[in-house]
Parts: structure tokens; C-alpha cells; sequence
């Protein structure tokens, strides 16, 4: 780890969080590429840590920095999505997204509100039971996969296809085949070789997530880049170098790097290439 | 009291997620329900019987029944809770009100069995008429003809459908497919436009249903187009 920040890092509360679980947040942000996080964004972000006492208070506040200026569209945010542009031909190609269930389960959810805003209230128009059923009916193990058109036909159909998966910046990646990324390993190996988090933020209990597979296409408007530290944020299990950083369970089976990995403004529902895969422990 | 849930149900309308992408609120609920100690439940139950469901807006409504659903704490003191908010409030003629008072009713009736009468609910008109699809899931738990006849009512009107595509999942888990076969038929009885023929017509082909004969008896079958023509 470079020196060059050690006025900031021998400041309490940096040195707290240096001696817990997320130190590897601060030495990702020191170490990472300055020609796509430079020194005084570096600079910035320490500084804004310094607004605090405890390592607690800057995990909690830490979000708030790099989602700045809030409520802004991505294209105008002043830390995110500003690593190295992907060539043209991820365009073509089918990449993945592992999402928590309950995650997408709420991110389809959050469609439904929106389509049904003038209807409902702002809230959503089925219940709890109806809108668990909606992943249900779409999930299925990655052996058993047809195609997507029965989902493709429900977003249509239902007028949420139009709306964004999610309303965060969205992490990708590349499998060993271009046409079908889940090819060529076990999907039960997935969040090991992506090196996914536990609820924590850690490597911790990582399996015990109820997640989803699936693939998407980006479309052309949406540009593609090479994470950075900034987009990692507070993920200590995140590593520089464009790929997924696998947990030391699978390491022997999957190497120490694991899939190319992207990160880009959220795409829509429309773009879901595949049926969601149930991802088994 | 200091309540957690209390808390997470007035943050719930935030974007904030964990590292997950998934909502405190959801994340509590089920972690509640998956590995809660029996002094955890109790507590949150307690939590949630403090709660005073009046002062909350519909969005916090919401979101207290969500949690109560995804933490599965469907036990009498939440029923007797929701229950004598029903009773004592909610009555008033606004969209808010009778908003609330349907989401609180239809939570009962899905989870709490035979609490209510159907003549209960059938007296519900204020709801029956702002929301119908609210009210016609209502119905589905006492009877599925009666929400059959209301979503035909709804299409009659020239409704675009998406209410009722959103609800097929579900329909597809509950409602046996004899039934879901016989209401298509029935709802397509309904349409009074071009496009919900299609929608109607396109489902019944994915859902593997087949009009048949059945409907045959209700058309001309110079009105039916191709697609029946072709299964009859």
C-alpha cells in the first residue's frame, strides 16, 4: 500500500477501520489506477472522512460520498462509473447478473409500483403472495431452462418492461461463452467464483444469500466499464484488476481470478436474456 | 417505546439497500422468520402490537404488512391488532382511507383463515367500487366465481388487462387450471375491445390453455378468430 495517503490513514477513525474487516476498502482506494481515480478524488474522499469519529460513522455516511451529487442521473455523478471504457463487443454478447432473490423480487416489485403509480398509490396493487409469485413462476433450475419468452410476454404484457432492473449502478461479468455465460462451470459455484458478499459486506456466511442467475444484453447507448474502487465503495471482498476476486473456497478449483467483471448504469427489464436460474448452496 | 420495526417501516419508502441490493426492512423480516429465536418473535411481535396502524400512511401500511409477511409472525395477537383497526378506524370515504382499509383487509383474509364471513366482505362496497382488483383478490379466498365475475365486470369496462396479468402468477398457483380455463373462456365473454381479445387469446396460448368448444357456444363462429378456429 502506497505511503503517499498516510496523512489521512494515520487519522482515527481511518486507522479504525484499517484494523477491521474493511481495510481492504481503504487500501483498494489508495492502490487503485490514478488514471481513472485520481489523487484528488483520493484526496476528496479522505477528507470527507475526516468529518468523523469513528470508523462506524464513515461506513455509515460513506454511501453518501460516493453517490454525490444525490439524486442525480448516472451520467452526472462525481465518482461513479468512471473506470476504463469496455470495447464495443460486450454489445453482443450475453453477460450475467447474480441478484438476491429478494432483492429482484423487490426490484420487480418497484417496477410494478411505478407502472401502477396513478392506480395504487404508490404501492403495490398485488400482495405480498401474489408478487412472491411472480419469481417463483420465472425461476427454474439452469438444467431444466427453456427460453425467456413466457417472462418477455409478463413484463410486456403487465407494462413494466420498459422500467430499470434495479435503480443502482449494476455489476456484470463475462463467462467462458459468449452466447450462454452460465456454460462450462456450476452455477451452485457461482457466488464462490464472483467472489459475492455475505450479509455483512464480508466474505462471511456468503452462501447464505437466496440468489438468482440471469442473463442480459446491453444495449448501445449504455457505456461499459472496468470497475474501479469508487464503484466498489465499503466491499471489502472487491479486488483491483478487472476481475472477480473468487473466496479461497473455490481458489483451488477456480484460480485466485475469476470472471471479467463490469459495472454500468442499470439496464431494463426488457433486456433479461434468460429465465432466472435458482442458484443452490 | 423505542421500536426497530417501527423504524425500518418508516425508512422502507427510501431506495437505501445493503450490499445485497436487498431493502433492512425485508432483510429483518426474513431473517425473523429464518433463524428468529422464539424471544426475537416475541418481541417483535410486541413491537408490532405498539404500533399504531392509524397514523400510518399508506406506504407504511404497506410496508408493516409486508413484514409481518415475509417474518411469518401470522399469529392472534397480530390478527387482533389489525383486526380492531379495522373495527375502530378506517372508515372514512377518501382514496387514502379506503385504500388502507383494503390492504389491511385483504392481508386478513390471505392469512388469517375464517376470520371473516364472506357477508363480511361482500359488505366491503366502498372498496368493491375505488378498488375492484383489491376487492376481487379479496373475494378469490371465499370464492373463486365471485372474483371470476368481478374481473369480468372490470373487463367489460375496458380495462387494459395489465391488473390482471400482474395477478396471473398467482392465479396460475392458487386457482386450479379447470377453473383458470373456465374464466378465460368467461373473461373473453368479457372483452369489448380488439386488444384484450389478443392479451386474452396470448395467455390462454402460454398458460397451454385451450378455449375449445366451450366458447364456441357463445360466439358466432364467424367471430372467432384464426387462433380458435384452429383448437375447436
Amino acid at each position: 500500500m502506497s505511503k503517499k495517503y498516510n496523512k489521512y490513514t494515520n487519522f482515527s477513525p481511518c486507522k479504525e477501520l484499517l484494523k477491521s474487516d474493511y481495510a481492504q476498502c481503504i487500501i483498494n482506494i489508495i492502490d487503485d489506477d490514478e488514471s481513472f481515480i485520481t489523487e484528488q478524488m483520493k484526496v476528496e474522499f479522505f477528507e470527507y472522512m475526516q468529518n468523523f469519529k469513528t470508523g462506524d460513522d464513515i461506513f455509515e455516511h460513506c454511501n453518501t460520498f460516493f453517490n454525490q451529487p444525490k439524486g442525480s442521473d448516472f451520467a452526472t455523478k462525481k465518482y461513479l462509473l468512471k473506470g476504463k471504457v469496455v470495447a464495443d463487443g460486450i454489445y453482443k454478447k450475453n453477460i450475467g447478473r447474480v441478484a438476491s432473490r429478494n432483492g429482484l423480487r423487490w426490484n420487480i416489485n418497484s417496477s410494478i409500483i411505478k407502472s401502477f403509480a396513478r392506480s395504487s398509490a404508490g404501492i403495490s396493487p398485488i400482495s405480498d403472495e401474489a408478487d412472491e409469485s411472480i419469481i417463483d413462476l420465472f425461476s427454474v433450475d439452469y438444467e431444466d431452462a427453456t427460453d425467456c419468452n413466457l417472462f418477455r410476454s409478463f413484463i410486456a404484457d403487465s407494462k413494466i418492461e420498459n422500467f430499470l432492473i434495479q435503480p443502482s449502478i449494476m455489476w456484470t461479468f463475462e463467462g467462458y461463452y459468449d452466447d450462454d455465460v452460465f456454460m462450462g462451470y456450476e452455477l451452485k459455484d457461482l457466488p464462490c467464483i464472483l467472489g459475492l458478499p455475505g450479509p455483512d459486506g464480508t466474505s462471511k456466511n456468503y452462501e447464505n444469500n437466496e440468489r438468482l442467475a440471469f442473463s442480459i444484453q446491453i444495449p448501445y447507448g449504455i457505456t461499459v466499464r472496468k470497475p474501479t474502487s469508487f464503484d466498489a465503495q465499503m466491499m471489502p471482498v472487491w479486488r483491483l484488476g478487472g476481475k472477480t476476486k473468487p473466496h479461497t473456497e473455490c481458489a483451488p478449483k477456480f484460480g485466485n481470478t475469476g470472471f471479467d467483471e463490469y459495472v454500468h448504469e442499470p439496464v431494463t427489464l426488457k433486456q433479461i436474456t434468460s429465465q432466472f436460474y435458482t442458484i443452490k448452496k | 417505546m423505542s421500536s426497530k420495526i417501527l423504524n425500518l417501516i418508516k425508512s422502507d419508502e427510501t431506495d437505501t439497500v445493503d450490499v445485497n441490493g436487498e431493502k433492512p426492512l425485508l432483510k429483518e423480516a426474513i431473517n425473523l422468520s429464518n433463524e428468529g429465536t422464539r424471544e426475537q418473535n416475541d418481541e417483535a411481535i410486541i413491537q408490532l402490537t405498539n404500533i399504531d396502524i392509524s397514523l400510518l400512511s399508506v406506504y407504511q401500511i404497506n410496508s408493516f404488512l409486508s413484514f409481518i409477511y415475509y417474518s411469518r409472525l401470522f399469529n392472534d395477537k397480530i390478527f387482533r391488532k389489525i383486526d380492531s383497526s379495522l373495527k375502530h378506524s378506517f372508515h372514512e370515504c377518501d382514496t387514502d382511507t379506503i385504500t388502507k382499509r383494503s390492504l389491511l383487509l385483504r392481508f386478513v383474509v390471505n392469512n388469517f383463515s375464517n376470520r371473516y364471513s364472506l357477508q363480511e366482505v361482500l359488505s366491503e362496497e366502498k372498496i368493491r367500487n375505488e378498488l375492484p382488483w383489491v376487492w376481487s383478490d379479496i373475494a378469490s379466498v371465499y370464492n373463486w366465481n365471485l372474483a371470476e365475475e368481478e374481473i369480468g365486470n372490470i373487463i367489460s369496462k375496458g380495462d387494459t388487462l395489465e391488473s390482471l396479468i400482474i395477478r396471473l402468477p398467482y392465479l396460475i398457483k392458487k386457482i386450479d387450471k379447470e377453473q383458470l380455463k373456465n374464466s378465460f373462456v368467461k373473461w373473453y365473454s368479457n372483452t369489448v375491445n380488439k386488444k384484450q381479445k389478443q392479451i386474452l387469446q396470448k395467455w390462454a396460448t402460454n398458460l397451454n390453455i385451450k378455449f375449445g368448444l366451450s366458447i364456441s357456444a357463445e360466439y358466432k363462429l364467424s367471430n372467432i378468430p384464426l387462433f380458435q378456429e384452429s383448437i375447436i
